[in-house]
């Protein structure tokens, strides 16, 4: 999967590392910031919708009984 | 007590105590006050713990008279991030809603390293919970910014801020602190010192302040990577307390490391292009002395993926899942942060179709990575891409004036430590000198369980450079 210069600014905002020196799309000023953060959200759900995953992909995490 | 002391290493230090140069209880005292006197300059210090170190330290005198030697951590002065608990304190998060919480248990880590001798002295600042979901200044913190004990005007990183900023100023031997995607490597990158991220599962999370289930790791700042090695080994091991354990413990057996000339290391030249101009000079000069201590380096891919995005919805939705009462409480508006307050809110409307496809690519991704050590040892690559921004900046770039820089056409190994977080893989930042008189590290990472092989690598490394020994300016009080 290709990932554009767009999609790896958002990405990288969204990161709890904070990472000020990435790749990144400053938000718009105008918007609120509740408004950014759905926006981040709908952008990262995005570019997870784009990527293709086999059917038998089980999830990153096990259930120990 | 002369500076020398303040900036010893583990070993050195408890080498001094067994030869009875100083007593523990003095060096407890001589850490504790620095701490508290110096501390406030850099917002590090979140709880000092002075009278029950000093206790402590007693205590470990009593145990060198008898000469019952322990190790090497035995009489050593810490500091903990504040999100590790100690039973009948204040373990505050770094947030404003929980500024007076006192929790019944001690976190493990604590309590395995107190088992060394090892004196907790300290707590120490933090971003507020971690700084989950994301947030966007570094003053997103009960106790202020970060200051970098470099240059006050610029941030110590996060959300182990006082972590790093007390172990660079010499306020504390070693400190620990936590991860979920980058909050070790970034203060130990901006600080100058050498951080340790564990392999997810291998250290117990018992007793620390969740963020994340499946991406939180606690790990070792420390001022060389042979004490990272020394610390991590006594506070791995498996923990039934922790559903997240590995099971698993780890001895630090540098004796044993593979033959550094045996190893080959994934690097993307690209990389050169992404970080600063003035930072290249010196991430080629560490790369030519890895090269030089034996490693062949290969040109490497980073497995492309999202990874922001992933960790992005990850961090989201378990964060969010975690701090629900105090988000629908509305306590939530009590964090200093208006994008975390947000991105908390926000996290509870996340999808569980979105949260289980990031899952299930988090399983492909850590397929690809599988693949890609079958080919290299480890990767190496800059810590961060630009050194310590300016605490008045916005950490999302939106503050950046005039035109953006043109941008690599390839994404190098940008996002290796969202990538690297994602997989749980560990990590060492090694400081590797400095731009514009800020530290510049680089991150060697490696498949599950290799954090031998990276602390060999690491141990070589030091034993060629300086850069892990350099002390920011004395701080005028």
């Amino acid at each position: 999967m290709k990932l554009t210069r767009r999609e790896l600014g958002a990405t990288a905002v969204a990161t709890v590392a904070a990472a000020t020196s990435q790749a990144q799309t400053p938000p718009p000023p105008d918007q609120g910031i509740a408004q950014v953060v759905r926006d981040a959200n709908r952008r990262n759900a995005e570019a997870l919708a784009k990527f293709e995953i086999p059917i038998e992909t089980e999830p990153a995490f096990q259930f120990r009984a | 007590m002369t500076d020398d002391v303040y900036f010893a290493t583990i070993t050195e230090l408890n080498d001094r105590l067994r030869k009875k140069e100083f007593t523990c209880v003095e060096l407890v005292k001589g850490f504790a006050e620095r701490l508290e006197k110096i501390g406030p300059r850099y917002n590090a210090v979140a709880l000092p713990l002075t009278e029950s170190a000093v206790r402590r330290a007693k205590d470990v005198d009593a145990e060198l008279k008898r000469e019952r030697f322990r190790g090497p951590l035995q009489g050593i002065p810490f500091g903990a991030k504040d999100l590790l608990s100690v039973a009948g304190e204040i373990t505050s998060w770094g947030a404003k809603p929980f500024a007076s919480q006192v929790l019944d248990e001690t976190a493990t880590v604590l309590t395995k390293l107190d088992k060394t001798g090892s004196v907790l002295i300290g707590k120490l600042a933090m971003v507020e919970l971690a700084g989950g979901p994301s947030y966007r200044f570094p003053n997103a913190s009960l106790f202020g910014p970060g200051l970098n004990p470099w240059d006050r005007s610029r941030w110590s990183g996060g959300s182990s801020s006082g972590s790093g900023s007390a172990v660079a100023a010499g306020l504390v031997p070693f400190a620990l602190g936590s991860e979920t995607s980058g909050s070790i490597l970034t203060p130990s990158s901006f600080c100058g010192i050498t951080g340790l991220r564990p392999t997810y599962g291998l250290v117990s999370r018992h007793g620390a302040m969740a963020l994340s289930w499946t991406m939180d790791k606690i790990g070792p700042m420390c001022r060389s990577a042979e004490d990272c090695g020394l610390v991590l080994q006594a506070i791995s091991g498996g923990d039934s307390n922790d559903p997240g354990s590995a099971g698993k413990s780890f001895y630090y057996t540098p004796q044993y490391a593979r033959k550094l000339s045996d190893l080959k290391a994934g690097v993307a030249t690209v990389d050169l292009e992404w970080v600063e101009p003035e930072m290249r000079p010196v991430i080629e000069a560490a790369l030519e002395t890895i090269r030089s201590l034996g490693p062949k380096t290969v040109e490497a891919k980073l497995p492309d993926f999202p990874h922001g995005a992933l960790a992005g919805t990850v961090v989201a939705a378990e964060g969010s899942s975690i701090f629900e009462q105090l988000i629908t409480s509305g306590k939530v508006n009590e964090l200093v942060d208006a994008r975390q307050i947000e991105g908390l809110k926000a996290g509870l409307d996340i999808p569980a179709k979105d949260y289980l496809k990031a899952m299930r690519i988090r399983s492909l991704l850590k397929r690809k990575f599988r693949e890609l050590f079958a080919d290299v040892d480890v990767i190496i690559a800059p810590g961060r891409y630009g050194i310590a921004p300016p605490i008045s900046e916005p950490l999302d770039g939106s503050g950046n004036r005039g035109a953006p820089p043109a941008r690599p056409s390839s994404p190098g190994m940008n996002g290796l430590i969202p990538a690297g977080n994602l997989a749980g893989l560990p990590a060492l930042s090694l400081p590797c000198g400095f731009s514009r008189g800020m530290p510049v590290s680089l991150q060697i990472v490696g498949p599950p369980f290799s954090e031998n092989t990276l602390l060999a690598i690491g141990r070589e490394f030091q034993s060629r450079t300086d850069w892990h020994k350099r002390r920011p300016p004395a701080p005028g009080v």
